[in-house]
């Protein structure tokens, strides 16, 4: 054991605090370290006097305290505790916590109902996009959308606008004008100063087919294409 | 904790505040000492010392009757006198006897008083866990495992306090020891 790590374990040495094995390796260096075996003398000879100066030792309690104290003990210890002062701010604190779940329960619903919302891709299309619509195609799908073959799992709502938010496709339309198409819904589309075509993109999930279906403002169906 | 204890309190738990009496007395001493040590002050000794014994009573029956009734009860006075200096914080003293100094004494005395007024001031600088681990173990003369019981701690964090506090301890003793280095305080 060297010097420096013999240092560190004199403190509890000095009182007889070490392990067995710590100790006696702290004594063989203190054999032959008369450096540290000074150390430790130090250290005892600063607790001894630490000790010495404790006037507390010859302290009791007299007799009358005590059993004043014994009988206040009995006498308030019976009694239910009194309420502690951290109970008056309670109402504040149920306030507070009831203002933080209903913020987490409204966040919480915002969240729930965009991941339910059917995801919606919505992009501009020029007035040259309308030129690009396909006639019909080989693969026409059943006249009715949703047949037990087939299932829609995205649609796409395709508009003719000068928004740049709309190209980006950030802003997403009401779903109400597909699903009317979906279902066949005769109902127009109410009239849109921005919108000349609404496009359904079906998808099977089995053949993964995928067929475009082309209406005008009115919901009237266009054509067709991939 | 032994039978009579046990027995003791068992009666108490079951209405007998008379057993209470016997069941703290032989700490009596204990209680008060340990509750100067840490407060530095009779009148807070004595506040914390009866706090004490009034929740003591009052939670006797979540005391586990496995465990030392001893440790346990001065664990509570050790709270309370944390309460205690935290209310009304100030210099810990080692006291100041009662006993009026001799003539003869007069020139130990003197010397007394510069290192205890060292000890205060160094009391003062240590850690409240230095602090309370110095007065149990080397003032109270617990050991290692009995303090780390009493204070709630593990007895590696009772070492490695220890060891720090007396080494404070010590520069302070030896400083104020070496000669043309005292000053009063």
């Amino acid at each position: 054991m060297t010097c420096r790590s013999a240092r560190k374990l004199i403190p509890l040495a000095a009182g007889g605090d070490l392990s067995e094995g710590k100790a006696g390796k702290v004594a063989a260096h203190l054999k032959a370290c008369a450096a540290c075996r000074a150390e430790l003398d130090a250290f005892r000879t600063a607790l001894d006097r630490a000790r010495g100066l404790d006037g507390a030792a010859g302290h009791s309690w007299n007799d009358a305290a005590w059993a004043k104290a014994v009988r206040r003990a009995v006498a308030q210890g019976s009694e239910p505790a009194a309420a502690k002062p951290r109970l008056v701010l309670r109402p504040a604190v149920i306030a507070a916590a009831g203002a933080v779940l209903i913020g987490v329960a409204a966040l919480l619903l915002v969240l729930t109902r965009n991941s339910l919302r059917p995801r919606e891709v919505l992009e501009a299309r020029t007035e040259g996009a309308k030129t690009e619509v396909p006639a019909a195609t080989e693969h026409k799908p059943e006249p009715s959308p949703g047949t037990a073959d087939q299932k829609i799992v995205k649609r796409d709502l395709k508009k003719k606008t000068e928004s740049p938010l709309l190209a980006a496709g950030r802003i997403k339309p009401s779903p109400a004008p597909i699903d009317r198409a979906l279902t066949g819904a005769a109902a127009p589309v109410a009239p849109s100063p921005t919108q000349d075509i609404v496009s359904a993109t079906f998808v099977s999930q089995e053949t993964g087919l995928k067929v475009v279906w082309f209406f005008d403002r009115n919901f009237n169906w266009k054509g067709e294409g991939k | 904790m032994n039978e009579q204890e046990t027995t003791l309190v068992e009666m108490v738990l079951a209405g007998n505040s008379d057993a209470f009496e016997p069941l703290v007395r032989p700490y009596r001493n204990d209680l008060i000492r340990l509750a100067y040590r840490m407060t530095g002050d009779w009148e807070d000794a004595n506040e914390a010392s009866q706090e004490a014994l009034l929740r003591a009573y009052r939670y006797l029956a979540r005391f586990d009757t496995a465990r030392s009734f001893k440790n346990w009860l001065l664990g509570i006075l050790v709270n309370e006198a944390r309460k205690s200096f935290r209310k009304n914080p100030r210099s810990i003293s080692l006291a100041e006897t009662a006993e009026p100094s001799t003539p003869a004494d007069q020139e130990r005395r003197h010397e007394e008083g510069v290192l205890r007024g060292r000890l205060r001031a160094c009391l003062d600088g240590l850690s409240r866990g230095q602090r309370e681990v110095f007065i149990l173990r080397d003032l109270e003369d617990r050991n290692i495992r009995e303090t780390a019981r009493i204070l709630g701690a593990s007895e590696l964090s009772v070492r490695v306090h220890l060891s720090r506090a007396r080494k404070k301890i010590k520069d302070l003793m030896t400083r104020g020891a070496a000669p043309g280095k005292e000053t009063t305080s």
